[in-house]
């Protein structure tokens, strides 16, 4: 008995270790989620905005205020920019994924588990503020020069910045997918006498189309919650955005921007941060989206 | 098509006395440096069942994946010797691979559906091969499934997945999407030993049906399995092909002595 005592302590000591290892990170989400909505939330209860006039306004000017000693809390325009960043990027970045992700897996395997993969993987360790160097100088010359943008910043350089940012997440993903697909399937696919490329785009692009749909939405949220690169060469104007060559400004580049220039308690830093609950509720339905489609996609397979 | 069928069930013995429809003459297959089948030659009759039999890796697999050049999409595999099919030889690199497989149709060891529907299971490979007509590929479908004793299973959900069948459900599945082609030859490589016995029976009892006018091949580890439905049987044993006649006889009165070792269980 007295043997066993010690082990029975170790037992409850592992135990009291774990458990309080997850307490911790249970407050922390909670106490993180309760501090954005309280903070984000008070815009709308205690300095009473409309939140039709954020979420629907075009007008975005914290510096001044109106009649009623209120800045400009018209959101739109961030909204706007940063879903057309998002879109843009992922519709520039996905074909390019999922064209190399068959390559490295369907048509020269050795070569995509040897070659491509790492250096794929290694894409994405770059951090952000050299993505933007590089836009800077490369992606808004290319707009300043060949397109005759007079600043060469906006959404379509933030949008090609992010794409290349995003291309490794999608592509990683995408070649996971696309290896998960049994070779059985391939198999009888070709015994039927049906091309390579039939069989690819038939049967395993069909096969893998809830991981392909669930890797473009991990690279759509990275590209809706980046922020510093596409401060780079977002031209950082917080105005409707009328074309893609002009200066415009996302949710996160404005946080970025306006962060430090209100006191706490005033209306504008109250408003930035419901600009933070607003970017953690996107999250938060990308995740629902991703969890829906790996569910469906479970049940069609039955 | 239906006529040369009827006419193969009112007379096989006629069928016999035609010249085979696939033929091998010395068949060596390499995987790398490895000979994994060495100077095979066999005849295929339709309306004949095959089986090859034999302990694990003797080839009879590799054999089989050779008829159809399934072996050419694995790689460093190395195939030389001639295989004949409709008079001509189908291992050179001219080989137009669709066609031939559109003829000679597979079935594997794990049923292997795809993720589709029933109708689209069926539907995939006639499109594939240019069929674009709805009522046609619907006539096909009911045709297919008919024909692996299927349809009336499985019509009231064909656009059901067609992973929610049962495992013996699936594999007559993957007989009806290889009948859909119209193959005059469907090789099956162990197709019944990922299944229960009433499937396994199923399936045999499907062969028996599908033979008539085609050439059947099954390789199979459960020499039962052999006796029961096939015709004849070819012995295959470490990378040879040791013996091959009518199935009564290689059962009954083996000439070799290590087909006569391997019935008798002294290895397997």
């Amino acid at each position: 008995m007295a043997q066993t005592m010690p082990k029975r302590r170790l037992e409850k000591i592992g135990l009291s270790v774990t458990g309080a290892c997850v307490a911790l990170v249970t407050l922390v989400v909670v106490a993180l989620i309760l501090m954005v909505a309280g903070k984000g939330l008070s815009a709308f209860f205690k300095d009473g905005v409309n939140p039709l006039e954020f979420f629907a306004g075009t007008k975005w000017d914290l510096q001044n205020t109106n009649e009623n000693g209120m800045p400009y809390v018209g959101a739109l325009p961030l909204i706007v920019t940063s879903s057309a960043v998002m879109v843009l990027s992922t519709l520039l970045a996905l074909p390019i994924a999922v064209g190399s992700a068959i390559f490295a897996v369907e048509i020269k395997p050795e070569f995509g588990r040897r070659v491509f993969q790492p250096m794929v993987e290694l894409l994405v360790g770059i951090p952000s503020v050299v993505f933007g160097l590089i836009g800077f100088h490369v992606v808004v010359g290319f707009m300043k020069t060949v397109l005759g943008s007079p600043t060469g910043l906006g959404i379509l350089p933030g949008s090609i910045v992010l794409a290349v940012m995003i291309l490794p997440t999608i592509t990683t993903f995408s070649i996971d997918a696309l290896r998960a697909v049994p070779a059985s399937y391939r198999q009888g696919s070709l015994a039927l006498g049906c091309t390579r490329w039939q069989t690819i785009w038939h049967v395993v692009l069909h096969a893998a189309k809830s991981s392909l749909i669930t890797a473009t939405i991990l690279g759509m949220t990275r590209a809706f919650g980046e922020t510093l690169a596409v401060r780079m060469v977002i031209g950082g104007i917080e105005v409707m955005p009328t074309g893609l060559l002009d200066s415009a400004s996302t949710i996160t580049t404005t946080l970025t921007t306006s962060m430090a220039v209100y006191a706490d308690g005033s209306p504008q830093s109250d408003i930035l941060w419901s600009l933070g609950l607003l970017l953690m509720g996107m999250s938060l339905v990308f995740i629902l989206i991703i969890h829906f489609v790996g569910r469906k996609g479970a049940t069609e397979r039955g | 098509m239906i006529e040369t069928l009827e006419q193969s069930v009112a007379s096989p013995a006629l069928e016999e006395l035609k010249a085979p429809v696939l033929y091998t003459k010395d068949v060596n297959v390499w995987y790398g440096d490895h000979h994994a089948l060495q100077d095979t030659s066999l005849d295929f009759h339709k309306g004949e069942i095959t089986a090859l039999i034999g302990p694990s890796g003797c080839g009879k697999s590799t054999y089989l994946r050779c008829l159809n050049l399934m072996n050419r999409e694995i790689q460093g595999c190395q195939i030389t010797g001639e295989i004949f099919y409709r008079e001509h030889d189908i291992n050179t690199p001219e080989e137009d691979l669709y066609e031939l497989r559109k003829s000679i149709g597979m079935v594997f060891q794990q049923p292997n559906p795809f993720p589709k529907t029933i109708y689209e299971n069926i539907a995939f490979a006639p499109r594939c091969h240019g069929q674009r007509n709805k009522a046609t590929l619907d006539e096909l479908v009911e045709e297919s499934l008919r024909g692996a004793a299927l349809w009336d299973e499985v019509k009231d959900k064909l656009n059901k997945s067609a992973q929610a069948l049962s495992g013996g459900q699936q594999q007559r599945l993957c007989i009806a999407r290889a009948l859909a082609l119209k193959p005059d030859v469907i090789l099956l490589d162990e197709p019944c030993s990922a299944l229960d016995p009433i499937s396994t029976l199923a399936i045999e009892e499907l062969m028996h049906s599908i033979a008539a006018g085609r050439a059947i091949i099954i390789v199979t580890h459960n020499m039962e399995q052999a006796t029961r439905v096939s015709n004849r049987t070819a012995f295959f044993y470490m990378g040879e092909m040791v013996e091959t006649g009518e199935t009564e006889q290689i059962f009954n009165a083996p000439k070799s002595q290590r087909l006569n070792d391997y019935l008798s269980g002294r290895f397997s």
